[in-house]
């Protein structure tokens, strides 16, 4: 190999291994130079191409394609490139303090709720059966058709002065809060985020879902995850 | 035996950043490449029973994205968009600004697609030249002159003996 072939080869690709090029670097300190600059070119080419990812984007596209498979959740494209580019970004923790907002009063509702049971439930892993969970159901008007999995803790409660069902299921050894509001008829999905709490609120067919965990615990990708497995779970009763 | 959601999420966590960098080269604006990779693994989603090994994933990725691109972003003139290099999509993120990287940045902006899209493959990912070859239907040697003249357009440009305009405009 001479001098032409070697940074031919070294041009088109530095990082390939081959015995006559070893060879003839090891015997040409111009070559052993030429090699050196066209590394340190590939090192700043590399940290010239460095690009900042979306925050969420992750979970954005999981979202989506939860949602293209899901027809009966509202499919226009700019409210999901709306929702996905704002997911847990701090203009969501910035719209929970608004009054204005149906979706912030909700949320800063379940916030303050949170808190009431989270340390009772801490400390629950056995699961309740589904009858007991139909009868929480029932409750508000609700039933299901489906084995929710590992529900350890099923009762109703009051926000905003209505009766909704409160459940918490275990996942992957995390828990995540569902509360089902059979009111609240919110048009969009909207997340939530403050340094202690981390949600999701999706519509259902009457009314609200939402799935609430520790932010210090969930990613944004499990709290999606559960979200998907739950959102066609919650039927109207006797509808 | 994994299902088809735990299959094509797990693809999203181990490339959706990668396509982003990718398609963001191809399409030089932000927005156009998050589509860009949305395109792509809705379609990954559609035809994920067609992967057969894992291991492909990375690849066939890639193809499905440049060939989402040229479908429906292509006509678009991203190519010659006058978006600077500035409007990198986050500030939280630390980029390097010395100037000899932010010249190169600039170079590759301009550095026609053809050059451009090889050099992102090779040196993000570490594609070899026949990995490259296959995802754009070229033969290798095709392939590697293109990485070859990538690189002599680079050097040439900031050694100041070059400057790099974008050939892919039209001619008059």
């Amino acid at each position: 190999m001479n001098c032409l072939e070697f940074r031919q080869l070294k041009l088109s690709d530095p990082y390939i291994q081959d015995t006559d090029a070893d060879i003839h670097r090891d015997g040409c300190h111009a070559c052993q130079q030429f090699e050196a600059e066209i590394e340190q070119l590939d090192q700043n080419v590399s940290a010239a191409l460095k690009v900042a990812i979306p925050d969420g984007f992750a979970a954005k596209i999981l979202l989506n394609q939860s949602l293209q498979d899901n027809p009966r959740l509202p499919m226009r494209r700019f409210w999901l490139s709306g929702m996905a580019a704002s997911f847990f970004a701090l203009i969501i923790v910035a719209s929970v303090y608004n009054p204005n907002n149906e979706h912030a009063q909700l949320s800063q509702s379940i916030i303050e709720h949170m808190p009431h049971e989270h340390e009772l439930v801490l400390g629950l892993h056995q699961r309740i059966d589904n009858a007991e969970i139909k009868s929480v159901l029932a409750s508000v008007n609700l039933t299901t058709n489906e084995d929710l999995g590992n529900v350890v803790y099923a009762t109703t409660c009051k926000l905003e002065g209505q009766l909704i069902a409160h459940l918490v299921v275990e996942r992957d050894g995390q828990q995540f809060t569902m509360i089902v509001a059979p009111f609240n008829e919110l048009e969009t999905s909207e997340t939530f985020n403050t340094p202690e709490w981390r949600g999701f609120i999706t519509p259902q067919q009457r009314g609200t879902l939402s799935v609430i965990a520790k932010s210090t615990i969930a990613s944004p990708e499990q709290l999606v995850r559960v979200t998907n497995l739950y959102r066609n779970s919650f039927l109207i009763a006797g509808a | 035996m994994q299902t088809k959601e735990v299959r094509f999420e797990n693809l999203v966590n181990a490339y959706s950043s990668w396509l982003y960098r990718y398609a963001y080269w191809i399409t030089k604006e932000p927005s156009a490449a998050q589509d860009l990779v949305q395109e792509t693994f809705l379609r990954a989603w559609r035809f994920l029973d067609s992967l057969k090994d894992e291991a492909a994933a990375k690849s066939w990725l890639t193809t499905i994205l440049r060939r989402e691109n040229a479908r429906k972003y292509e006509r678009k003139q991203f190519e010659y968009s006058d978006v600077e290099m500035d409007t990198i999509p986050s500030q939280r993120e630390e980029f390097d600004t010395r100037p000899e990287i932010l010249a190169l940045r600039h170079a590759l902006r301009n550095l026609s697609k053809k050059y451009r899209e090889p050099l992102v493959l090779q040196v993000i990912e570490g594609y070899s030249l026949e990995e490259i070859a296959k995802i754009f239907e070229l033969p290798r040697n095709t392939v590697a002159t293109r990485l070859h003249r990538a690189r002599q357009k680079l050097r040439k440009h900031l050694n100041g003996e070059e400057l790099i305009v974008n050939n892919e405009l039209p001619r008059i």
